[in-house]
């Protein structure tokens, strides 16, 4: 299995493009009011940090994914070790991605389906993807899906900008302080930060070089489109309204009316988000079934895919209310452990002991 | 043998899962509500009156018979509980999605309407694109049964009433949520009025000749209670204030002179300066716009250059008088900030901001104001002076 350069960068933005503009501007304007933009860039330029910190990390072994690399780097035990938080990481957010995105088709779609109905159709379409096509398959997907979905998210931009009011972005700076916007980041940082699914992925590309760039280049676009569009949320919505609206940009696909007839598009908007949400679950039942697979010594990893989705559909149906899927989940576990340890930690704690490691070994021979 | 069983699955669970949409609901299943009113009795129940178009009906009414909708009202504590309600006497299912127009009675309003605001926001099939309006000197019920001519289905004509006379289109919820949630402005609503189509003030009120009309502004205070009205004249001021006056005719006699003059007035900006000194906030606004003339009642003939200036003079001094009038009316009868300034102060001295926004209103009333307006006359029309007059009553 091989993927291109390009499909790296497909892959990155269209997994990061979904969530980020569901899930991360409402608690951002929340804390940072109408300088949220500002938290968005500085969060889009950690996020560049850490993919590229990934990136670096796995170019030591280019040949190896996370799970192999890691047991090089740190010997076959503790290497077994420092990827388990990686496992509870994907399996759970698998879950909670599969809840809340049928959640949001239950509830902009198809209001008295059952959400079991609704996860299990999603889940049945990423299983196929992933038993039929590997990698390969999700690269390709996202080279058709990664343009629509990018393409929605700038006309939607474009067919906002009659509503725009630009001071409604005033005054800068002084209502909310560095504090606030700093901490307006932490949720998107942490959204962004998903991009260390690269460490799995990287091994499969043809370039692995140039695979990092692009997979920079993807969280750029990404956080580029992200920040215009929060900015216009911003405008259009003022701060007030953008703060309790649980998906503004939703609201401003909702909003877009344009000579009385162009009106409506949320349901265009919500099919080819869901482009989006497919390709995330795809790279995650991938990433978490291969790495099992690799970690237990388990020949075909296809035969994981049916234990992680068993897995998933029970880990999607256990939160009692949309609330704690996607509140609770984001401030008592992803907030807290994901970002600092599996996004930042150990991916420069391993970069770290590879490059001392490497040189030892180059000095040695 | 195995690959056969398989696919033999696979057909028997595609069966059950492509029996076709779960959520269908049929057109002729809804009851599609496009206009929907709002009151409350003296118990403080809610009356929810709603427009649900009688689909077969709609473009027949030609040939003479039915109305193309049914008016239908129901009482309950809460929005949800009046729908609830209101389905008992529908045969079809109540669909709110296309509500266009919703209008709210003057007793309810009154009474303030932060009760029945919040199922708009978090329903997603509700579109917060919505045209709220108040109904002066009556209930919702009556405007939804006045029978208009024009539209198929009366309330639209509200909605268009509203975007045709210089309104910002159909923005008149979120502007309202907006003022509502924030500091620094107070939310209003535009104000529909019913009248006798015949005769401007008839009091004989038949059925066959009443109708409505787009009216002023409603204005809110912060607990969104209705505290006031603006004329239909004093709100295009406000729409001028806060920047959303689109195409606008302004007319205006001619200071010291007999006559006239209308002009289709464009390209309206404003600008509001707060200046803070001692502790006291002062206004000062400036009002400019482009406009055409369409009318001229004068002798004066506009080829000249002065007499062009005579007019831009004309205009701006009775505009500027009328907008001292307006915003000194909102200042001190009404003594809530529905014009902005709350909000240019923030923008302007955030941190003065902050320990004023608690008593805003207070500040606001006190607040010196100077206005300045500019209106450039760009064009004339095809004629200089009136063809109508003779060569001696001209004045060049």
């Amino acid at each position: 299995m091989k993927i291109s350069k390009y499909q790296i960068f497909w892959m990155i933005a269209s997994l990061e493009i979904g969530m980020v503009l569901l899930l991360t501007q409402s608690p951002a304007i929340e804390e940072a009011k109408q300088d949220a933009w500002i938290s968005f860039i500085f969060a889009g330029l950690a996020g560049i940090g850490i993919t590229f910190a990934a990136g670096k990390l796995s170019l030591l072994y280019p040949n190896q994914t996370f799970i192999q690399y890691s047991q090089s780097i740190l010997g076959k035990w503790l290497g077994r070790i420092i990827v388990i938080p990686y496992f509870i990481h994907w399996l759970s957010v698998i879950g909670v991605i599969f809840r809340q995105s049928s959640e949001i088709i239950q509830m902009t779609l198809f209001t008295r389906t059952p959400l079991f109905i609704l996860i299990v159709l999603l889940l049945l379409l990423v299983i196929y993807v992933n038993y039929i096509g590997g990698i390969e398959g999700i690269g390709r997907c996202s080279e058709i899906m990664g343009p629509l979905i990018l393409l929605m998210v700038i006309i939607t931009l474009f067919l906002n900008f009659n509503n725009i009011e630009w001071d409604k972005i005033l005054p800068v700076y002084t209502d909310s302080g560095l504090k606030s916007i700093l901490q307006g980041g932490l949720t998107p940082v942490s959204f962004y930060g998903e991009s260390v699914l690269m460490m799995m992925l990287l091994s499969f590309t043809e370039e692995p070089k140039k695979g990092v760039t692009w997979a920079v280049w993807g969280v750029g676009v990404v956080t580029i489109l992200v920040t215009i569009s929060t900015l216009e949320i911003l405008m259009v919505f003022g701060v007030n309204l953008s703060s309790r609206l649980w998906y503004p940009y939703f609201e401003m696909a909702r909003y877009i009316s344009l000579m009385q007839f162009l009106q409506n598009l949320e349901i265009v908007v919500t099919v080819i988000w869901i482009f989006s949400i497919f390709i995330k679950l795809s790279i995650y039942l991938f990433v978490s079934s291969y790495g099992i697979a690799q970690w237990l010594n388990i020949k075909d990893w296809r035969k994981v895919i049916w234990f992680v989705a068993i897995a998933s559909i029970v880990l999607s149906l256990i939160y009692p209310n949309n609330n704690v899927a996607s509140v609770s989940y984001l401030e008592k576990y992803w907030l807290p452990f994901v970002l600092p340890i599996n996004m930042i930690g150990i991916p420069l704690l391993l970069w770290g002991i590879g490059v001392i490691r490497k040189n030892s070994q180059q000095t040695d021979a | 043998m195995i690959k056969r069983l398989k696919i033999c699955l696979i057909i028997i669970v595609c069966m059950f899962l492509t029996t076709g949409c779960w959520d269908e609901r049929e057109i002729n299943d809804r009851a599609i509500i496009l206009g929907w009113g709002f009151d409350q009795n003296e118990d403080g129940d809610y009356i929810g009156s709603a427009q649900i178009v009688v689909p077969g009906e709609v473009g027949e009414r030609s040939s003479g018979q039915g109305k193309g909708y049914i008016v239908e009202t129901a009482t309950g504590k809460s929005l949800l509980d009046v729908t609830q309600n209101l389905q008992r006497k529908l045969s079809r299912n109540v669909f709110l999605s296309h509500q266009k127009v919703i209008v709210i009675g003057e007793r309810l309003a009154r009474n303030g309407i932060s009760n029945i605001l919040d199922v708009y926001s978090r329903q997603p099939e509700l579109p917060i694109r919505t045209n709220f309006f108040v109904l002066k000197n009556g209930d919702a019920l009556d405007f939804l049964e006045v029978p208009y001519k024009m539209e198929d289905m009366p309330s639209t004509a509200a909605m268009k009433m509203f975007q045709s006379t210089a309104g910002p289109e159909s923005t008149t919820f979120k502007d309202f949520l907006e003022g509502a949630s924030s500091e620094g402005i107070s939310p209003t609503l535009p104000i529909l009025e019913i009248i006798s189509s015949k005769k401007e003030g008839n009091q004989e009120k038949e059925k066959d000749s009443e109708t409505f009309r787009l009216g002023g502004r409603a204005i809110f205070n912060q607990n969104l209670e209705l505290v006031g009205f603006l004329s239909y004249r004093e709100a295009v001021d406000r729409l001028w204030i806060i920047n959303k006056l689109n195409t606008h005719n302004l007319t205006t006699n001619l200071l010291g002179e007999e006559g006239n003059v209308g002009i289709m007035g464009m390209n309206f900006k404003s600008k509001i300066q707060p200046i803070i000194q001692n502790n006291q906030v002062e206004f000062h606004i400036t009002l400019s716009g482009t406009g055409v003339v369409r009318e001229n009642n004068t002798a004066l003939d506009l080829k000249q250059t002065k007499n062009l200036q005579r007019i831009e003079r004309s205009f701006n001094k009775n505009l500027q008088d009328h907008m001292i009038n307006t915003i000194t009316k909102v200042q001190k009868e009404y003594k809530t900030d529905i014009l902005g300034f709350g909000q240019s102060v923030h923008k302007k001295y955030p941190r003065k901001w902050k320990i004023w926004k608690k008593d805003w209103s207070k500040k606001f009333s006190d607040a010196d104001i100077t206005v300045k307006v500019d209106v450039h006359i760009e064009r004339t029309g095809v004629t200089g002076a009136p063809l109508h007059l003779k060569e001696s009553e001209i004045q060049k």
